[in-house]
């Protein structure tokens, strides 16, 4: 979205209009979602806290700053949400790690063409992030996934630009070494999960 | 460095082949709807907010309305009463 189209947006959110709240979240919903699930690798935790930041826009709307970039705040509000409830459920990465058959990705069947190559790759760089530690994992997905500049995901995270760039280069080469691991362990560590 | 970011470019690209997940319909719809119940109920508070601001403009403005009025009519009696002394 363009900052001229964006700022727009913003003005007639700020006014409280319905449709401006339906653009929105026409444009980042899926995104939102799809951050806050590879997030909390939970399809139920993200359809909370995506709810919860879409609401928590509805109540900050009138406040938002006319510049205010739409993309950035929201991915903002969900992140310290998710970190919100990790806080209140005293969850760490290490527990986090038995939530993983509720990762998204093992509630699908498979269908003949998530046998293909693409779908294969996919699913190694799936099950490669799911593993990374969530301050990682975080910066993949600002950066890499959801294409926001290293000054914005700082932003979002509440980081000097530095400090990011530092831990974005860290994922990625972590990310690097777990796609090798995987290729050369094609099983990988995530079990098929039957429900 | 060339190398570096030649492996960061890997990875990004690597990445992009990652694709959105579906929130699934119904619980798009249901959000949704919560939302403009939210949104009514906001726009519903911020009219009470403003109606008590009016009020509280009301408020400061019939007081010195008032005062003022005393002064004046005050002042007239004193010019009055000094009018009177003089003769």
């Amino acid at each position: 979205m363009d900052p001229e189209t964006e700022a727009g947006l913003v003005a007639r959110l700020r006014a409280g209009e319905q449709d401006a709240f339906d653009a929105a979240y026409d444009e980042h919903h899926a995104r939102l979602f799809t951050f806050l699930a590879r997030l909390s690798r939970s399809r139920d935790v993200a359809d909370d806290l995506v709810e919860e930041t879409w609401l928590r826009l509805i109540a900050h709307a009138g406040r938002l700053r006319p510049d205010t970039r739409l993309g950035p705040w929201l991915f903002a509000v969900a992140r310290n949400l998710f970190y919100s409830y990790c806080r209140s459920r005293a969850i760490d990465d290490a527990s986090m790690t038995s939530l993983i058959g509720l990762w998204p990705m093992g509630l699908r069947q498979p269908s003949p063409f998530e046998q293909t190559a693409s779908r294969e790759l996919e699913r190694r760089v799936e099950q490669a992030l799911s593993q990374l530690p969530t301050p990682y994992r975080e910066a993949l997905l600002l950066v890499g996934v959801n294409g926001f500049t290293p000054t914005e995901a700082a932003a979002v995270c509440g980081l000097r630009a530095e400090a990011f760039r530092q831990r974005l280069s860290r994922a990625r080469t972590m990310l690097d070494r777990k796609l090798e691991t995987t290729a050369a362990n094609p099983a990988g560590q995530l079990g098929e999960v039957t429900t | 460095m060339m190398l570096d970011e030649h492996a960061h470019h890997g990875i990004d690209a690597t990445l992009a082949v990652l694709s959105e997940h579906d929130p699934g319909p119904v619980r798009v719809a249901q959000t949704r709807t919560r939302c403009h119940a939210a949104l009514r109920k906001e726009a519903a508070r911020t009219q009470r907010a403003g109606g008590g601001s009016r009020q509280g403009w009301t408020r400061v403005l019939e007081p010195a309305l008032v005062g003022s009025l005393s002064i004046i009519y005050l002042f007239e009696v004193l010019s009055r009463a000094l009018q009177l002394y003089r003769f």
